[in-house]
């Protein structure tokens, strides 16, 4: 048995060991997406592949790490075997990574000839491969239009990188000499891990070193168990939306979970989610599970830390084949990590939140939706050096608002439930690119309403500079249809994702006249167009790309938000004055201060409105979740059979709430659910008219 | 005799060391004077030179140099306890430092709050939105003006500004540090209305690329500058009344000093400049000694610090985090971990596991055995209790230690839940403290792309001694030195300092370079230092510039550092810089990982300009035997890897170079504690440090 002491020595190097496999990786990289948003991780997983302890950087990488080495160990033991000195990479989505354009190795780490542990990295690579430049396939009908995948191959044997596999794996790409050094990366994070592990257990010992990574794990998974036990078992459900335009025709993806907790496990169930897309935005199974876990490190990270094995051990996930979160060859993915697996984080976090809500103790844990379906706009052509270019505009996704919780409010342009991710600066992307942008701000009104309000989303503007065109703009935008960052408790969802483009502008003569157009309306356009969320196009000379990304969402009814809050947000410019008085409630005076006989006239006068508008749902339409439940408001109870909830469609008050304008006829409406004795509200769900089966 | 001063002004102590011309270095340490530091240093000067027959105003009256490091700015920098500033930026921008590229979410939090989604914020703006103000200009990367700036406009928003009550106005404008004219323009605006009102621009303060670091630097300029001038103007008035008739010296970050009339200019520069001290102490010891590869390792009450010197050079970052703001601010790089004399040790309920720090009892109530108040065991405890320090000679006896009630707090809060005896228990609070500062110094250096075991090690602060045995033999040290002013050796550091400016300017230029732009650059920056200098009066002789530019590939963000030579540039000569670029790439990262086809890219200008006020070196006497027999001075019970053995004491004072040491054994310097565990031997050097070579070196 491993002494206290020990252990805790251990447990520390074994981190700081994952930390200098990340150094290495990182540093021998360089690429713009390792280097400034932290696009890749490493993993030190035990002798069967669990998870032991991960990188602080996107959790996915690593997660793959594991479920490759576990398909090593599974497929490969006898042919073409597992040797000291070997490493096996993919970037097969339907083995491990969540879509083509993530690679990752795995190196198994001997004692001998005993199989003590293994080492893992993962990055994202620029271009694999396939019919489209980049990673995204526009119009593809199935894998075999994207990317050709590669299962785990022995890439490095005994030691040596294998020439003949490198080729083919390079040969495949357009970005080939990136990739060569993004592979050398790879490998060097794992020669690391690898070495290290070798020295502590010249140490301290082959038996220790394995019992402190089973110990690690065994620590985690206490801590977690001892969180699950101390909130109520019960059933939650959430579902959330995909838009997507599938030949053409914007189609709404469900993703649904019911999360049941029974004592210390977790089943995620997303049996009921809408059928596969031929290509493009499907998730795997894989996908799937390395987001939930994503999710999971979001919620739990207090407790578990980056240890994905202890929870692995508490999780079962449950998804029918052939549905868009886990689909069957050979459907595409070559967008997989940016299209149904984000609904899968996004739904993975509202139900944990709502069991977290169930439980005394953990209720301020509870958070809304961080960030809701991406925008990303991929740019290629000639730069203003003469010499061609390839960037990918994912400011407004990856700027997007952190939603509110329990606790407070969103984080402003916080993005996701992981603490690395960056923008660069506007003059890096100035200096790198043809562009020049108008302005990046914080978007106001685009954080989701609540008695805690979501952070706000970022918008920019760019324009072609020094260059007479950029000839090739790729969108592929999910989020533009229906909202995304789901509220909670009450709490609204944040703004849709908005797309312009402006043609011909004046934008030349008005820099000429010493002025920048506070507002994009202030400038005259040839044409406006609002292109489709998934096309082609160019951008040529005074031509201006709009882009507004979303918030994160709300918590609570934005009633209840106290008045001086609102106050500092209308100062702060994180909402108008309108928003404040039909949104919140809250009336400023003329000195700039809160009105407060006004304001609670106007609150009263909203909920009565409310109280107006409603109708009462009969029971049976209500799932049986909602048939119990209470306000947080004012503390009234009900339970199935006694009073029956009334219900409000919205639709038409979408841009009032701050959800935004969708790019077609809207397809959603956002329903309110109200206490029947406060008329807070208790509850607000998405909901679209025409989802695929 | 003239003397050289170092002063170094910490949260507790005021360090002051004297170093004559000969090399001999006199020390001590007062406890600093909240409010007033200069005071504290008086004290401190007094307590050196009391019984040498040396009155401090001859001492202050005939100095060399006097140099100065504090800490108060960075206080004042967290405590956002500065002027009230107005930004002006240009118009779309508004928002930049409230975005904060997002990853001010997490800057600056501690490793626990990085794991906690709730721990997450973007810290207080030092500027409320209220007080940005967007103004029509643009210039591109070229440095073009784009849109012309409107100077009615200016006028109007810093009388707006100012009405609303901003003591200070920032000036920081996309691309300014290309073309600097509408930020200078803005200025002249500014003081023509108000000439009184401290304005600091972005193109002065950091003309580099990355307009969210460079104007939170600007920024913090604007809200630092005013009240920095007044500190080092109070304590130059009080020095001088103590004799002082040089200009004062204040440390910088960077590495270097520069003059206290100076310090409104640059007041960042003073943030964290003690711990920078210690690196430069290092690097400059090192260097007399022949060491050109080291780590520079400072433990004290609360923090364990850690710097790296490669080829004689400290390693230096050019973005810092203070009071969780990030900022463009080159400084010499110390990475720092919650270990220290003070790290509280507990176990955990819940896991039944022991875990040492990151909480602290700090200076009170301190440890146990301070007798303060103190209740839960800290690392200085177990070292009492372990017989390593001495409880009768802790802070030179100046500090009687409590082992009877550090042993209580340990049997009952660490060995009884445990179910140990009370020295195991101790040793294992030792063991996970030793081997958590052991962890810092390996994954600093790995992320540096240097190997430790390559390097000698310095142990210094008031903790580092005790320790170093342990730690330095974690990570593979070969040889770790203990100067015998370990207890002050920041003070040392900052004594040694030279006179640094720094002058920097992004250019961006992409493959193939124009050699006369590249010489025109460099010429203007080399113009702008000599003019500085002339106005100081220095001697250009007594100067060296030296050229250095930031290189990267194309589609890379990670940049290298390559040094250029006097003189101008030609087509070879930029070939030759390429070359140097690719080859240092490739050094760090292996081969054939340098993407050449991509392109290079010159990022920033730098030209660094050092005058040394003196010269400068410490005295080295001839070795002598080996014998230290003169030096012992007792016996005592120790507890080493095994158990107790009876240690011989030392007294570092009295070893004579040449003198040899085999563990175990303890050393007794001024402040500090060198516990030689069995195994290890220690030979005194010529300069009077103990010099630990360890034999069985495991990585």
């Amino acid at each position: 048995m491993i002494d206290p002491i020990t252990f805790e020595v251990l447990r520390h190097r074994l981190s700081t060991i994952v930390d200098e496999g990340a150094a290495v990786m990182r540093n021998v990289s360089g690429s713009p997406s390792v280097a400034q948003s932290n696009d890749c991780n490493v993993a030190l997983l035990t002798a069967s592949g669990e998870g032991v302890i991960i990188g602080r950087t996107i959790a996915s990488h690593a997660i793959s790490c594991i479920q490759t080495a576990k398909y090593v160990l599974k497929e490969y033991r006898d042919n073409p075997g597992i040797e000291p000195g070997d490493m096996f990479f993919t970037n097969h989505p339907y083995i491990g990574t969540p879509h083509q354009t993530c690679g990752v190795m795995v190196a198994p780490i001997f004692v001998g000839n005993r199989l003590v542990a293994w080492s893992g990295a993962g990055i994202h690579f620029g271009d694999v491969g396939g019919t489209v430049p980049g990673q995204v396939s526009i119009g593809a009908h199935s894998i075999w239009d994207e990317a050709m995948p590669m299962p785990p191959l022995k890439l490095v044997e005994g030691g040596i990188l294998r020439k003949d596999l490198e080729e083919d794996f390079l040969t495949r790409s357009r970005t080939r000499t990136q990739n060569s050094v993004d592979l050398k990366a790879i490998i060097g994070a794992n020669n690391t891990i690898v070495r290290r592990i070798e020295a502590q257990v010249s140490r301290y010992g082959v038996d220790t070193l394995v019992e402190a990574l089973d110990r690690v794990i065994a620590m985690s998974e206490a801590k977690l168990r001892t969180v699950l036990r101390e909130i109520p078992d019960g059933t939650w459900r959430c579902e959330n939306f995909l838009d997507y335009y599938e030949e053409s025709k914007l189609k709404l993806f469900a993703c649904r979970l019911t999360l049941t907790k029974s004592a210390e496990a977790l089943l995620f169930d997303f049996t009921e989610s809408s059928r596969q897309a031929g290509a493009v935005v499907n998730a795997t199974f894989a996908a799937t599970e390395g987001y939930l876990l994503r999710a999971m490190l979001g919620i739990f990270g207090f407790t578990v830390a980056h240890c994905p094995a202890a929870i692995h051990r508490v999780v079962r996930i449950e998804a029918k084949e052939g549905t868009i979160v886990n689909c069957t060859w050979p459907a595409g993915v070559c967008k997989g990590t940016t299209s149904a697996t984000q609904v899968v984080w996004q739904v993975v976090t509202h139900c944990l939140s709502q069991m977290l809500m169930s439980s005394e103790k953990y209720r301020d844990r509870a958070i809304a939706v961080s960030r809701g379906n991406l925008m990303i706009l991929d740019m290629m052509g000639t730069d203003q050096y003469g010499n061609p270019f390839a960037a990918v505009l994912q400011e407004p996704c990856l700027a997007a608002g952190s939603a509110a919780g329990a606790r407070g409010d969103g984080v402003d342009t916080g993005g996701i439930t992981e603490p690395e991710v960056s923008i660069p600066n506007v003059e890096s992307n100035e200096f790198r690119y043809p562009v020049l942008y108008l302005y990046r701000r914080q978007r106001a009104n685009s954080g989701g309403p609540g008695k805690f309000r979501g952070g706000l989303g970022l918008s920019m503007a760019v324009t072609p500079h020094d260059v007479a065109e950029i000839a090739n703009l790729m969108i592929h935008c999910h989020g533009v249809s229906a909202p995304s960052a789901l509220g909670l408790s009450g709490g609204y969802p944040a703004a849709i994702n908005h797309l312009t483009i402006r043609r011909k502008t004046n934008i030349g003569t008005l820099f000429g006249n010493g002025i920048i157009p506070s507002e994009i309306v202030d400038v005259d356009a040839a044409q406006v167009e609002r292109p489709p969320p998934f096309a082609y196009t160019r951008l040529g000379e005074g031509d201006i790309l709009e882009c507004a990304g979303g918030g994160g969402g709300g918590y609570g009814d934005p009633l209840d938000r106290a008045a001086d809050h609102v106050l500092r947000d209308i100062d702060s410019w994180a909402i108008t004055r309108e928003t404040a008085r039909n949104v919140y409630g809250v009336v400023i005076d003329t000195n700039g201060r809160v009105d407060h006989g006004a304001t609670a006239a106007t609150r009263g006068a909203l909920r009565r409105g409310r109280r107006v508008a409603a109708r009462s749902v009969p029971e049976s339409n209500l799932p049986a979740q909602k048939a119990t439940g209470g306000c947080s408001s004012c503390g009234n109870l009900w339970i199935a059979g006694v009073p029956a909830l009334p219900i409000q469609d919205v639709e038409c008050e979408a841009e009032a709430y701050g959800v935004g304008e969708a790019v077609c006829r809207s397809p959603y409406v956002v329903r309110e659910r109200f206490c029947p004795v406060c008329w807070s509200v208790v509850e607000t769900q998405v909901i679209v008219r025409q989802v695929e089966p | 005799m003239t003397y050289v001063v170092g002063i170094d002004v910490g949260g507790t102590f005021t360090d002051c060391v004297l170093i004559d011309e000969a090399g001999n270095v006199l020390f001590d340490k007062s406890f600093t004077v909240p409010g007033s530091p200069g005071h504290g240093m008086v004290n401190a000067l007094e307590n050196v030179t009391t019984g040498r027959g040396l009155p401090v105003n001859d001492v202050l009256g005939k100095a060399r140099a006097v140099a100065l490091g504090t800490t108060s700015l960075t206080n004042k920098l967290i405590t956002r306890g500065g002027a009230k500033v107005g930004l002006i930026t240009t118009k779309g921008h508004e928002d930049a430092i409230l975005i904060g590229r997002i990853i001010s979410k997490s800057d600056g939090l501690s490793e626990a709050e990085r794991s906690d989604v709730l721990c997450w914020s973007k810290p207080d703006p030092i500027v409320s939105r209220g007080l940005i103000r967007g103004i029509n200009e643009r210039i591109d990367y070229k440095g073009a003006v784009i849109v012309a700036l409107d100077e009615g406009e200016v006028e109007t928003i810093v009388r707006e500004l100012v009405e609303s009550g901003s003591e200070a106005i920032a000036v920081s404008l996309l691309w300014s540090f290309v073309n600097r004219s509408h930020e200078r323009r803005i200025q002249e605006i500014i003081q023509r209305i108000f000439p009184s009102l401290y304005i600091a621009l972005s193109s002065n303060v950091a003309p580099v690329l990355g307009e969210y670091e460079r104007t939170n630097a600007t920024i913090l300029s604007a809200h630092l500058g005013a009240l920095a001038r007044r500190e080092i103007d109070m304590t130059s008035r009080l020095l001088a009344t103590r004799g002082l008739s040089r200009p004062l010296l204040v440390m910088q970050s960077n590495g270097g000093c520069m003059w206290g009339e100076d310090v409104e200019t640059a007041p960042l520069n003073l943030v964290a400049s003690g711990p920078a001290g210690g690196i430069i102490g290092a690097a400059k010891l090192g260097e007399q000694m022949g060491y050109r590869n080291v780590i520079g390792t400072d433990m004290g009450g609360t923090s364990f610090d850690v710097g790296v010197i490669v080829e004689g050079a400290p390693i230096f970052s050019e973005i810092a985090i203070h009071g969780r703001v990030r900022m463009a601010l080159p400084h010499v790089e110390v990475v720092s971990i919650g270990a220290g004399g003070g790290s509280i040790a507990r176990v955990d309920p819940a896991t039944g596991l022991l875990e040492v720090g990151p909480q602290t009892a700090g200076a009170v109530p301190g440890p146990v055995a301070y007798d303060e108040g103190g209740l839960e065991p800290t690392v200085t405890d177990a070292d009492v209790v372990l017989g390593r320090i001495d409880p009768a000679r802790f802070f030179n006896g100046r500090k009687l230690l409590d082992r009877a009630k550090a042993e209580t707090a340990i049997k009952t809060r660490i060995a009884d839940p445990l179910g140990w005896d009370v020295f195991r228990a101790a040793k294992g609070i030792i063991d996970i403290v030793d081997s958590r500062m052991g962890d810092l110094i390996r994954k600093l250096t790995i992320e540096s792309g240097v190997d430790p075991r390559d390097f000698v090690l310095f142990a210094y602060g008031g903790a580092g001694p005790t320790h170093v045995g342990a730690f330095a033999k974690e990570v593979g040290i070969k040889k770790a030195v203990v100067p015998p002013f370990a207890s002050v050796f920041s003070a040392v550091g900052i004594a040694s300092s030279d006179i640094v400016r720094i002058y920097s300017n992004s250019s961006p230029l992409r493959s193939p370079f124009d050699p006369g732009r590249i010489t025109a650059l460099f010429m203007s920056l080399q113009d702008q230092a000599e003019d500085d200098l002339m106005r100081k009066g220095v001697m250009l002789g007594a100067t060296r510039l030296s050229r250095s530019l930031e290189m990267r590939f194309r589609h890379q963000a990670y940049h290298l550092k390559v040094p250029v030579p006097d003189g101008a540039i030609d087509r070879h000569q930029v070939d030759c810089i390429v070359d140097r670029f690719i080859e240092a790439y490739e050094q760090n990262f292996g081969r054939g990982t340098a993407v050449t086809e991509a392109g290079v890219e010159i990022i920033t200008f730098h030209v660094v300009a050092t005058t040394r006020p003196g010269t400068l070196s410490l005295r080295e006497a001839s070795l002598g035997g080996a014998d230290s027999g003169a030096a012992q001075s007792g016996m005592r019970r120790v507890y080493f890897e095994g158990g107790f053995v009876n240690a011989p004491i030392y007294e570092h004072a009295k070893l004579a170079p040449g003198n040899r040491v085999a563990g175990p054994a303890i050393v007794e310097g001024a402040n500090t504690t060198l516990p030689l565990h069995p195994g290890q031997e220690l030979m005194v050097d010529g300069f009077q440090n103990l010099v630990i070579h360890f034999s069985d070196v495991t990585p």
